[in-house]
């Protein structure tokens, strides 16, 4: 066995022993358990199309609220006024959210920066008010109960809860698997590129305007999949579930887990959900939750400007120096790095 | 045949006439220097024929087409590559990397195939990675092409954006300042990549130096510019030897 297949074992063996823990899980764990990790999975996918925006593309958005819950009322509203199955809503979850970020990208071509982050804080402003002014027809601010849950198929014999936990599960994995192909390939090399020398992307060819609307769109499009997610998941949408601070919310986990890092988002996920819940046990109010994210934000902007994954890449690579170190016994020539 | 034809070429910025009517033509597979001194205008010709900069007037002909109404990014793909005096690499990627980008037009793909990694697209990955590591070893860059960009030094940098900028497969390698930060050593070493990489990869080269012991060994004609202006226009000693450019040069140095 040479050492290339042997690192990308090493590296595989984490990842293969999450997922068959995860998988897992419903054995195990109570309803409660469960039903949190579902959050996590909902969270993970939403801060991975920001990242994949914001992070790899150097667009920021504060509207991915709005993406969102574009998404879970489509898939309510589909579900619980017109009867269809929630399989059957997902496609139109995505086009939905995919077409309207599609237009949004368009006046992100001209504006950057700061004034790109206020348009999409519009769009998160103005999301909430539209179910209200539909009131009829969406529950308004009471919001709407989804009667119907997402149901295991008979053949299978699992609780409902227990399949909708792995078609969760699955959803997520296979959004960070796309997204890192996607990462990883000429496509995602011209992300990075825009993000960080647009100059040069235009010159060695990189159409910029199609590549932005393309990623705005994509971005909104997997946002759209975290809000079907949501829906199943919680069976009920309401306007206070997707404000402006929902966005706020997942630029802090991006931030958290390390933006414009495949794994960043998974660690900002069990963050954005976890914090919150322990808070309280330790004894804080949760009324000063928003005081404490603070206070990290600023320790993380220190100690850790990498995000906690690049924190953890670091420590690895620590580790990892050490044991190549006692491996070696010749003595290796030292770079000059003046 | 030229394969570049700039013809009355203007450019302004407020008040400052950065180009001021600037002809001149660039044959196929020649290799041009551009030279004059400081604030001649030799990275603005640059920019406009790369399409950063829209001149006021003129016109820029490239394989007997107009390429001033093209979009930027077009040029590439039309066979226009360069590097940048004051450097444009991507500082998060590693050198690797850096290079492949420069294959975009050649390995163009859509998302959807990159995501799911279509047997096609990975084809194409594993042809652009070979090209590209060829082309490090051919600039003796290929034991760094791991290493992240950002803290090699400059002359090193300055070779991976010409690597970047050949992987594009250009009919045109437009140089701004190659040697910049070189040592004497290096300079000479880089005068022989250059006109090797102008044979193997059959490139019409315009290089601007204002190095000139590279320049009058290397080019076949030298196009001297001063306060926007062509001044002289020849072979090297014909050039080297102009009273206009001599003053030039003087002037700038009292
Ligand atoms: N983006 C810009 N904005 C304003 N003025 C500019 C700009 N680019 C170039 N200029 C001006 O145009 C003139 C020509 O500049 P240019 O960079 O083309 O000179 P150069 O010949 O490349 O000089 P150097 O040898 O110093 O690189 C200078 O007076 C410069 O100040
Ligand atoms: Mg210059």
């Amino acid at each position: 066995m040479n050492t290339t297949t042997q690192r990308s074992i090493i590296r595989a063996l984490p990842w293969t022993v999450g997922l068959v823990l995860l998988v897992g899980a419903p054995f195990v764990l109570g309803l409660t358990g469960i039903r949190g990790l579902m959050q996590v999975f909902v969270l993970a996918v939403a801060v991975m199309s920001l990242n994949l925006l914001t992070g790899f593309n150097g667009q920021p958005s504060i509207g991915h609220s709005a993406f969102i819950g574009l998404g879970a009322y489509a898939t309510a509203l589909a579900v619980q006024n017109y009867g269809w199955s929630y399989w059957s809503a997902l496609p139109i979850a995505v086009l939905i959210a995919g077409v309207v970020g599609a237009v949004a990208g368009v006046p992100a071509l001209r504006i950057r920066g700061m004034n790109l982050a206020l348009v999409t804080m519009a769009l998160a402003l103005v999301f909430p008010q539209v179910p209200v002014r539909l009131t009829e027809w969406t529950g308004g601010t009471a919001g709407l109960t989804v009667d119907e849950r997402l149901r295991a198929p008979a053949a299978l014999g699992v609780a409902d809860v227990a399949w909708q936990y792995w078609v969760l599960l699955g959803i997520a994995a296979l959004a960070f698997l796309l997204i890192r192909n996607v990462v990883h390939s000429s496509m995602g090399r011209a992300m990075i590129a825009i993000r960080d020398q647009h100059v040069a992307a235009h010159t060695v060819g990189i159409n910029v305007r199609a590549v932005k609307v393309t990623v705005f769109a994509g971005s909104a499009a997997i946002a759209g999949v975290a809000g079907w997610m949501f829906t199943v998941t919680n069976q009920f949408v309401s306007p206070g579930d997707f404000t402006v601070l929902v966005s706020i919310n997942l630029l802090l986990g991006m931030a958290v887990g390390g933006s414009g890092t495949l794994v960043g988002p998974l660690m900002g996920a069990l963050f954005l959900y976890y914090v919150p819940e322990v808070l309280p046990k330790l004894g804080v109010n949760p009324q000063l939750t928003p005081a404490v994210y603070g206070v990290l934000l600023i320790l993380l902007a220190f100690f850790l400007p990498g995000g906690l994954s690049g924190g953890l890449r670091s420590l690895v690579r620590r580790l990892s120096g050490i044991t190549a170190k006692k491996g070696v016994t010749t003595p290796q020539p030292t770079l000059d790095t003046t | 045949m030229n394969l570049l034809d700039v013809r009355d070429l203007t450019l302004r910025f407020g008040g400052v006439r950065a180009l001021d009517g600037v002809s001149f033509g660039v044959a196929e597979g020649s290799l041009v220097a551009l030279v004059g001194p400081n604030g001649a205008g030799k990275s603005s010709v640059f920019n406009c024929v790369s399409g950063l900069y829209r001149p006021n007037d003129g016109v820029v002909e490239f394989a007997g087409e107009n390429i001033l109404t093209l979009p930027s990014h077009a040029l590439a793909s039309r066979g226009i590559g360069r590097t940048f005096q004051n450097l444009a690499l991507f500082p998060r990627m590693t050198v690797l990397e850096n290079v492949l980008v420069g294959g975009h037009t050649s390995h163009r793909s859509n998302v959807l195939s990159c995501a799911v990694r279509w047997p096609g697209e990975r084809r194409r990955e594993r042809a652009a990675r070979a090209r590209a590591l060829d082309l490090l070893s051919e600039l003796r860059l290929a034991h760094l092409a791991d290493m992240p960009a950002s803290g090699l030094p400059f002359g090193t940098l300055k070779r991976i954006e010409i690597a970047r900028a050949v992987m594009s497969e250009p009919r045109m390698l437009l140089l701004d300042e190659p040697a910049a930060g070189l040592t004497h050593g290096e300079v000479d070493e880089l005068g022989g990549t250059i006109q090797s990489l102008r044979d193997a990869h059959g490139l019409t080269v315009v290089l601007v130096e204002h190095h000139m012991g590279l320049v009058m060994s290397i080019s076949d004609k030298v196009i001297v510019l001063n306060l926007g202006k062509v001044i002289a226009e020849g072979l090297p000693a014909e050039v080297s030897n102009d009273p206009a450019v001599v003053a030039a040069y003087l002037g700038t140095a009292a």
